[in-house]
This record gives structure tokens, C-alpha cells and sequence, in this order.
């Protein structure tokens, strides 16, 4: 008798046990969905780059387009048996990006060396500054103004890179053309340096990172034993953190090498294979941007540029695979 | 001999913060000539006002109103699936090879250049998915299967997922592990943990996700360029499926293709000082948001 | 050993962890109802394996298990299902962790109330007073009933792992794993702890794992002394600490090694 509140407390508790049950089978549900639903979005944006440029390699008919020699007396013949060498021929055999012309002809050196050339400057450029700025933080500047730099260099962060190319395009590439001489209003080197600016605050937070995590024991310990600051940073910090350090770097380069709008505007976008930072430059991303929106669906033109974004996502994979290796690799704090 | 080490240190103080100034100055620089050079152009009108033809005279409104659009239909999208993504990750999942797979790639997707989900908009979501639904449904003609602020939404909302679901798992992994244990011995079931005891730690990770893919999506221009935005229309409705105008590629057009730069550049240096606070009060609005948060889980 | 009036008794009881680790290794254990029992070992010997394995958190570390552990209703833990489990966890076995594990984000009155919520109540008015007597009987009350509303973080150390101890009776289980809840606490948390422990063992099983010998000896009825995952001395603890069978025991409590 004296346990019938007892059980009668049991029994609902079991009753709600039901609802739970109900409530988390629901729930798991739904997230497990959403699981599936971020494979199947990985795997589509991976897949559809991908299979987009497939043609380029599978289909006859771009083969043909894509072959530089024409057999004229054979000629059906010939775009039955055109082969994958035939495309890679026309994408490394020569150097000029015409994509709209009688005979088409995709070389990928010229938007190589643009990329290289403008990721180039812009990486530099970054890395020093960002290294200074982050030794300033870290170090150097007057303790109430280190949060005040900090806040405002991530202020860069938010800037829409559309406004940098811009500005790049409309003032500052004036007052480059004075100071430089060169012959071209638009080169790679502005480009590149109006795109260091959105690297720049990116990798003095990476940096300032680094130099704030070190642990403070071992540079007050140096400090004891009579360090000047410098000392500290080049004989101690710097060779404990150089692999985060040049990781740091590696990601600049991940962030600009894709860079579109700023690109699109500075560089005066010539398709030309040459390591001049003065003369133009067209970059993988850039090419996409400008020529995406003319091209038909299902041409050699169209999947060439699918092609220029999967290098892209492959260039991405390796530069974090490998900033991840070396940060691994090259830590000893 | 003498100690040269009080110079060395003095050189390096002032090349540091030197470096330290020029960024300073750029960023005011930046900042105080967009001011400067678009305030002439500033009026109530034209912020207000439909554009002409000519895009010289009159206002930016269905710009502001398509970039607004944007980025809500994208964070309408983005954040609880990420949210869901997330936590499936993060709490359900095995840690196992797959689990190891996905996370990486996902890693791998925060980081492809925002042009390459341009090219995966255009070909999956406005050809395939739009050709599908058309096809479904049975259109005759082209309804789905064209650029518009839909697909436009979809394409952000692709870009800024994983660096969503990234944001997100960043801040579960921030709750120990005691937490989750301590509430499995209260009786908790899987869920009640999630939803009792992680979540609620977790908001602060998932408005950060919301801030920097809301700004993330009120800057980029590469992503819809090919999937909906358009220079010109004269009367844009904000129907999903209609073609937008946008700020950021406003900007870009006019300052690419403008016949006459000159009398173009007032105009843009007022476009562009309204995107620049437009980004910046919703970045804005989302510190605001998490820091009274964070003190709220910290009193 | 032989007890009349057992609360749970594990038979030939082993978890082992996924790299390999049998944390603990057939251990047959009777526990006698509302009594205190102390488990004490060196560090690494499997005491915290034990505990979590009969409530079976070690679920969460992907430990397999082989034996039984039964509770007096006669249902064996672990064939239960992760619902029935979390009735048990909820309802049956209160857990408190060696480190105070206060929710963040909830105040006093939310994280004591954290395990009624689970069992969806109806007499949700009784909150506050379930709340009270939890915490009265944790003998914390005093000290927060007039800060009810902050923050339960913001409590000390002492203070965090009485509210802990609240938490896990709240729903009156019959049973208490202790996992060294004084090792984070100076001593007189500790005594405060102890002395709520010797309150509660009159209507809870309690089983409390801890380095402290003295605190064995002031707490405990019984002891059990493990030693790399076996169950090598069971006893009253004064015939553990006064006359050990086993050398071992005995090398341990003189403090030969810890
Ligand atoms: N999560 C784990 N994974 C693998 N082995 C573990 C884990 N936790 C504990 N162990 C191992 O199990 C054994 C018992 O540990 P534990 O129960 O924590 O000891 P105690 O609480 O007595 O100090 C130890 O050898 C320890 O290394
Ligand atoms: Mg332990």
C-alpha cells in the first residue's frame, strides 16, 4: 500500500521516458539528415567542378576543338581520333590564352605566371608587413595602443575586396603609375599590392597569434638573463615558430591566389607568359570572372573554365595539406 | 668593444611600429577618401531613388534592397544548416575515418576561392536544380532554370556553409567534455545534452558563424556574377526569381565598363561608402549581439 | 564478503577500454544498502573505471564490458538500453565528478533543477522546493539561498561541488558514486563534504573512491583496496587498516607506494 506513490511515480516517468524517446529519435533524425545533406553538398561541389571539365578529355567534338593541327583532307576522320594529347597539347604545347577566335587555344602558362606574379607580390608584400605589424603588437607599441592596431587592421578583414579593387582601379593606381614609371596604368604589381591588403590582416592575426601564445615563462626567462627584445624575437621566437610562421604565409597564399574582384579590376587582366610585374597579368580567377559570363553552356570554352576552377580547388587542398604538415612538422613550442 | 645592441633594438622598435602606422594609415586613408569623395554625392534621394538609365542621376535603392535581400535569403539558408551540420558533426557523428574525410574537406571548402562557387552555382543550381524543378513541374519555357536572386542566395549560402559549420564546431569543441558527461549522469538522453547543456554554449559560436558569413556575403561579388546579379533593371521587384541588382557589383560595372570614368566616380564613391556601412553595421550588429552574450555567460 | 542487505553487487565485473586497457578486471563487489563504502588504490589502478562502468558512463569512452553489475530489483545494468539507461542514470545513481562540473551559463537554480527537467514532472510548482530540500540536504542552502539567480560558476570550489552532490540527489537515488570529490577542495570544503557524506548515508548507498586514508577511515563502514585494476582487499575498514590480510594493502596503507 505505502508504495503507490512510488510506482505511480515509476509509471510516468516511464510515460515521459516515451516522449523522450519519441523526441530524441526525432531530433537525431534530423541532424543525421543534415549530416548526409553536408556529404552530399561536399560531394556535389566537388563532383560538379569536377565532371564539368571532364569533356575536355572525354568528348570528341571538344577534343577536335581543342587539337592545333588540322587534318584538312581527312578532316572527319581526324576529329573521330582526335586525342586527349590534342588537349593537352593546345593547354601546355603553347602560350596564348585566345579563347573566342577560329582556332581556340587555352594555354594555362599565361594565367600561371599572372597568378604567380600577382600572389607573389601580394604574399611578399603581406608577410612583411604582417610580420612587423604582429612584432609591434606583440612587443613594441605603447601597451594601450596594441588593441587599438588590432581592431583596426581587422577592420581590413571587412572590407569588401570589391571596394579595394576599386580604389586600386580608380585612385591609387594614378599615383602608382607616378611613383613606379611604368608604362602600364594596370599591372601586376598593383594588383598585387591592393591585394596584399586583404592578406595583410589576415596573417597579422595568424602572427600575432604565434607571438602571444609563446609561452611568457621562457621570455621572462631570457629576459633575466639580460636579453634585449630583439634578441629575444630573432634568437629565441623566431626559431621556435618559423614553421607556423611560413604556414601563416602559405595560407596568405590560399587566400589571394583565388581572389576575384580585385584582380578583375587592377591588373588590366592581359593574358600575356612573361614574369614582368609591370606589364599586365590575368590570374585563374580573374579568367573565370571575366569570361563565365559569356560563354555557352556545354563548348570547350565552358569546360575550360570548370577546368581553371578544379586547379583551383586542387591548389587549395594542397596548400592546406601542407601549411597542416608544416605546422606539424616545424613546432617546438 | 662596444655594445651595439641598444641600436639594433631601437631600429627594430621603429620599423615595427612604423609598419604598424602604415597600416594604421591606410585603413584611415581608405576610409576618410571614400567619406570625403561620397559625401557630395549623399542625399536622401539617393539612397532612395530608383537609378536611370544612364546610372548618373538618381538613386541606389533596388541595390541596397537586393544586397539586403541577399544576404538574409543566404543566412536564412546558411546558419541553421550549418548549425545542424554542426552539431550532427560534432556531437552524434563516430569519430572515424569519414568523419575525418568530411571535416577536412569541409576545411578544404572554407577555403576554394568564392569564384569557383560562382561556377558551382551556375552549373548545379541554376541548370540542374532549376532545369529539374522546370522539368518537374513542367514548364514550357525557362522559370527555374534562370539567373536570379534565388539560385544567387543558394550560391552564397553554398559559400558561406562550411565556414558556418566551421565557426560552429569551433565553439561546441569549446565545451568540455566534463559538461556532456556530467549531464549523461544526470539521466540525460543524447538529445537533452545537446539541447540542454551544449547548445545554449554554443550560441555565441553560432552568432560569430552568422556575423562573418552576413558580412562575408554583403563584400563578395565573384560568387554572383554569373548567377542572377544583373547591371541594369529598371524595375527590380525582389521577387526570388527575378534578376537583382546588387552594390558591390554595381561598383565593379561602373567602374569597369563606364564610358566616362570621371563623371562615373562621384556616383561610385557614394555606392561605395554605402556598402561600407551597410558591411560594417552588420558586423557591427553581430559583435554587439555575441559580446552581450558572452557577458551574459560570464557575469 | 558476505553482507545481509546488498544495494548492488557487481559479478566478475571488467571494462576495458577501446585501445586495449582492461581498466578494471573481474571485480565481484556486493555493496551493503546505505552504508558508505571507500574504494582506495593507487592512482591508475581503476577506481574511476569502476564507478563509470557501473553507471555506465564509460559508454562515452568506448569501453566494453563483460559480467554484471545488478541492482537489488534484480535488472543488470549493463543489458539495459539507452533509455532505460537514462532512467537509471536520472532516477537511480547519482554520479559526482572528481573536478565540480557546474553548468555554465545557468544559475544556481537552474543547474540544481537540471535533472528534474528530464523527467518531465508535471508538478513543475515543486521545482523550487525540491530545489531547497536538495540543496538543504547538500548543506549548501544557507550560503545561496539569497543568490538563487546567479551565476552557478561564480560559487567556490566548495561550494561548486556541494551543489554538485544537490544535483545528483535531487531525484533521491538509491545510490551515490563519489569519484574523489574532495580532491580539488581545501580542507575545510573537505570536512563539510564528509560530514554531508555521513548524513546521507542513512537513507543512500554511497560509494566514495578516494586517496585520502584518513578520509577512508573517517566515512567509511567498508573499504575495498584495488591495485591495477583487481579487487585485492575487501573488508570493514577497520580490518583493513588495522590488520590487512594482504601485504599489498598493507605496504599501501603504511604509504610503501601511492
Ligand atoms: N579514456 C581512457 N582511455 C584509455 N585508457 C584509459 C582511459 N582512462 C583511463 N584509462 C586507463 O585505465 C586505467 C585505470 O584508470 P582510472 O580508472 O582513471 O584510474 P584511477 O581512477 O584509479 O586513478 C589506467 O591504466 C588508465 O591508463
Ligand atoms: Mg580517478
Amino acid at each position: 500500500m505505502s508504495d503507490t506513490p512510488e510506482s505511480a511515480k515509476i509509471s510516468s516517468r516511464n510515460q515521459s521516458m516515451k516522449k523522450r524517446k519519441l523526441e530524441e529519435q526525432v531530433a537525431i533524425g534530423v541532424l543525421f539528415l543534415g549530416g548526409l545533406l553536408a556529404v552530399g553538398i561536399v560531394l556535389a561541389i566537388f563532383s560538379f567542378i569536377f565532371t564539368e571539365s571532364l569533356p575536355l578529355v572525354t568528348d570528341p567534338d571538344q577534343r577536335n576543338e581543342m587539337s592545333l593541327y588540322h587534318d584538312t583532307e581527312n578532316e572527319e576522320e581526324f576529329a573521330r581520333t582526335a586525342s586527349v594529347f590534342q588537349t593537352l597539347d593546345n593547354m601546355l604545347g603553347q602560350i596564348m590564352w585566345q579563347p573566342v577566335s577560329e582556332q581556340p587555344l587555352f594555354s594555362l602558362w599565361p594565367l600561371m605566371a599572372g597568378t604567380l606574379k600577382i600572389t607573389l607580390v601580394a604574399v611578399v608584400e603581406g608577410t612583411i608587413i604582417s610580420f612587423l605589424t604582429a612584432l609591434a603588437i606583440a612587443f613594441y607599441l605603447p601597451k594601450r595602443l596594441r588593441y587599438a592596431v588590432k581592431v583596426i587592421t581587422e577592420l581590413l578583414a571587412g572590407m569588401p575586396t570589391v571596394v579595394l579593387g576599386f580604389l586600386g582601379l580608380i585612385f591609387f593606381a594614378t599615383y602608382m603609375q607616378e611613383i613606379t614609371g611604368t608604362t602600364f596604368r594596370l599591372n601586376a604589381f598593383l594588383a598585387g599590392t591592393m591585394l596584399s591588403l586583404t592578406v595583410i590582416p589576415i596573417m597579422t592575426t595568424l602572427f600575432e597569434d604565434i607571438y602571444s601564445s609563446y609561452p611568457k615563462e621562457q621570455i621572462h626567462a631570457a629576459k633575466c638573463c639580460g636579453l634585449f627584445d630583439y634578441q629575444i624575437i630573432t634568437s629565441i621566437i623566431i626559431p621556435a615558430t618559423y614553421g607556423k610562421v611560413f604556414a601563416a604565409g602559405l595560407l596568405g597564399f590560399g587566400r589571394s591566389f583565388g581572389e576575384t574582384m580585385i584582380v578583375l579590376m587592377c591588373s588590366g587582366n592581359a593574358a600575356i607568359f612573361n614574369m614582368d610585374f609591370a606589364a599586365g597579368a590575368r590570374t585563374f580567377a580573374a579568367t573565370i570572372g571575366a569570361e563565365m559570363g559569356e560563354v555557352i553552356v556545354g563548348d570547350t570554352h565552358y569546360s575550360m573554365l570548370f577546368l581553371l576552377g578544379f586547379i583551383l580547388i586542387v591548389t587549395t587542398f594542397v596548400i592546406n595539406y601542407l601549411s597542416q604538415k608544416l605546422i606539424r612538422k616545424w613546432t617546438y613550442a | 668593444m662596444r655594445d651595439y645592441r641598444k641600436g639594433y633594438e631601437l631600429a627594430f622598435k621603429i620599423i615595427t611600429n612604423a609598419t604598424a602606422l602604415l597600416v594604421v594609415a591606410i585603413v584611415f586613408f581608405i576610409l576618410s577618401i571614400v567619406t570625403i569623395k561620397g559625401f557630395d554625392h549623399l542625399s536622401w534621394e539617393f539612397i532612395t531613388a530608383e537609378p536611370t538609365g544612364d546610372m548618373l542621376h538618381g538613386g541606389i535603392w533596388p541595390m541596397i534592397k537586393g544586397t539586403v535581400m541577399l544576404v538574409m535569403m543566404m543566412s536564412i539558408l546558411t546558419v541553421p544548416l550549418g548549425t545542424v551540420i554542426a552539431i550532427y558533426l560534432n556531437e552524434v557523428s563516430r569519430k572515424n575515418w569519414f568523419y575525418n574525410i568530411i571535416m577536412s574537406a569541409i576545411r578544404t571548402l572554407a577555403a576554394v576561392p568564392s569564384i569557383v562557387y560562382g561556377l558551382f552555382g551556375f552549373a548545379f543550381f541554376v541548370n540542374i536544380v532549376g532545369g529539374t524543378l522546370d522539368w518537374m513541374i513542367g514548364y514550357e519555357d525557362r522559370v527555374f532554370q534562370e539567373r536570379c536572386l534565388l539560385w544567387a542566395a543558394f550560391t552564397m549560402g553554398a559559400l558561406t556553409l562550411p565556414t558556418n559549420v566551421i565557426s560552429v564546431t569551433e565553439a561546441l569543441k569549446l565545451v568540455p567534455n566534463e559538461q556532456r558527461h556530467a549531464g549523461m549522469c544526470l539521466g540525460y538522453t543524447r538529445w537533452e545534452v545537446i539541447k540542454w547543456i551544449v547548445f545554449p554554449q554554443a550560441i555565441s559560436g553560432i552568432l560569430t558563424g552568422l556575423v562573418l558569413s552576413i558580412s562575408r556575403g554583403a563584400g563578395e561579388v565573384a560568387p554572383i556574377l554569373f548567377v542572377g546579379v544583373a547591371y541594369f533593371i529598371p524595375h527590380f521587384s525582389g521577387a526570388p526569381l527575378d534578376q537583382f541588382m546588387e552594390l558591390g557589383y554595381h561598383i565593379f560595372v561602373m567602374a569597369t565598363q563606364s564610358p566616362n570614368v570621371d563623371k562615373a566616380a562621384p556616383v561610385l564613391y557614394a555606392t561605395t561608402f554605402v556598402l561600407l556601412v551597410l558591411t560594417f553595421t552588420f558586423n557591427a550588429i553581430g559583435q554587439i549581439v555575441r559580446w552581450i552574450h558572452r557577458r551574459k555567460m560570464s557575469r | 564478503m558476505k553482507i545481509e542487505n546488498k544495494a548492488i553487487e557487481t559479478f566478475d565485473f571488467s571494462v576495458k577500454y577501446p585501445n586495449g586497457v582492461l581498466g578494471c578486471d573481474s571485480i565481484s563487489m556486493p555493496f551493503a544498502a546505505n552504508e558508505v563504502t571507500a574504494i582506495i588504490g593507487p592512482s591508475g589502478c581503476g577506481k574511476s573505471t569502476f564507478l563509470k562502468g557501473m553507471n555506465r558512463l564509460s559508454d562515452e569512452f568506448n569501453c566494453t564490458y563483460q559480467g554484471s553489475v545488478i541492482m537489488k530489483n534484480g535488472t543488470d545494468v549493463m543489458n539495459l538500453d539507452p533509455y532505460e539507461l537514462c532512467l537509471l542514470r536520472g532516477n537511480k545513481i547519482g554520479y559526482v565528478m572528481q573536478k565540480p562540473v557546474p553548468f555554465s551559463g545557468k544559475t544556481i537554480l537552474q543547474d540544481v533543477s537540471m535533472p528534474l527537467r528530464a523527467n518531465m514532472e508535471p508538478d513543475g510548482g515543486n521545482v523550487y522546493d525540491k530545489v531547497k530540500s536538495a540543496l538543504e540536504k547538500a548543506a549548501l542552502w544557507d550560503e545561496v539561498h539569497d543568490r538563487l539567480n546567479d551565476l552557478s560558476t561564480s560559487l567556490s570550489g566548495g561550494q561548486q561541488q556541494r551543489l554538485c552532490i544537490a544535483r545528483a540527489i535531487i531525484n533521491a537515488p538509491e545510490i551515490l558514486l563519489l569519484d574523489e570529490p574532495c580532491s580539488s577542495l581545501d580542507p575545510k570544503s573537505t570536512q563539510l563534504v564528509e560530514n554531508l557524506i555521513l548524513e546521507l548515508a542513512s537513507d543512500h548507498t554511497i560509494m566514495i573512491v578516494t586517496h585520502n586514508m584518513q578520509q577512508a577511515q573517517r566515512v567509511a563502514q567498508r573499504t575495498a583496496f584495488f591495485y591495477e585494476g583487481k579487487l585485492i582487499e575487501y573488508d570493514f575498514t577497520n580490518a583493513i587498516f588495522n590488520n590487512p590480510s594482504d601485504e599489498l594493502t598493507g605496504d599501501y596503507i603504511v604509504g610503501k607506494f601511492s
